[in-house]
């Protein structure tokens, strides 16, 4: 599982590579909830290369989600594989994002927020 | 009939191994991949709990898994010697509430009730034995 978080001029970017399984939700914990403590922005998770997620992983996204809102931010969770998809829907979690096709296209909602 | 036998410890950082445990045994024996995720997410949450859940005593325990994979379907078995605890009679998760209020808890099993075709459970000289059979169509 590799997790990589980069700040770019609308938000921060992270993109998740590999297995969001147990062992692993805490790492993401780790960069996600902690970087919005230190500075609260909108977030983009990059999933293209997420092939897997477990209750764990929603865990983490839930508690960002609920974070984020409470700044007043925006997180929206890009190019979910189908399989992450599924667990999403059957999860009923799908409803409670934003949820876009590509990176290319989260990046584009962003900005239109952000232009009002 | 391909097998996998593996004993994991009561620790959290077994996932991770497990699940490739369970990916390289698909690789090995042509398990379709929406079969595969199906295994990997069922296993993982049911492993998961067990670590957390079934040893409030604390201390070194094994859970035992095997995995056989038939023709038309692949079946996994956990044994554990936890507390006792039958998955099949765990509450329906609350999948509906706003998310202020969504508890997180009970999504594992709803999952397992979802991904699986079959469940069975029994308690056996002390053991928790969880059988979960996937389909393969």
């Amino acid at each position: 599982m590799e997790i990589k978080s980069e700040n770019l001029s609308n938000g921060r970017l992270i993109c998740l590579d590999g297995k969001l399984d147990t062992t692993t939700s805490n790492a993401f914990s780790d960069v996600l909830l902690k970087g919005m403590d230190e500075e609260p922005m909108n977030v983009i998770i990059d999933m293209a290369a997420l092939k897997y997620i477990s209750s764990s992983g929603l865990r983490v996204l839930l508690a960002g989600l609920k974070k984020i809102k409470a700044q007043n931010k925006i997180m929206v969770l890009a190019a979910l594989q189908p399989h992450v998809m599924e667990v999403m829907d059957i999860a009923g979690f799908s409803p409670l994002f934003t949820i876009s096709p590509s990176r290319e296209d989260a990046l584009a909602l962003l900005q239109k927020k952000a232009n009002g | 009939m391909p097998a996998l036998d593996v004993e994991l410890k009561n620790d959290l950082c077994e996932i991770t191994r497990l699940l490739n445990l369970v990916e390289q045994f698909a690789k090995d024996t042509g398990l379709p991949d929406d079969a595969l995720n199906a295994v990997m997410l069922s296993l993982d949450e049911a492993v998961t709990n067990t670590i957390n859940y079934g040893f409030p005593g604390g201390g070194i325990h094994c859970i035992r898994l095997t995995l056989r994979r038939e023709p038309d379907s692949i079946t996994s078995i956990i044994e554990d010697d936890g507390i006792p605890f039958n998955p099949l009679e765990a509450p329906e998760a609350d999948l509906t509430s706003p998310i202020e209020d969504r508890p997180i808890g009970g999504l594992g099993i709803h999952f397992i009730r979802n991904y699986m075709d079959e469940l069975y459970y029994r308690r056996e000289d002390g053991k928790n034995i969880f059988t979960l059979v996937k389909k393969i169509s």
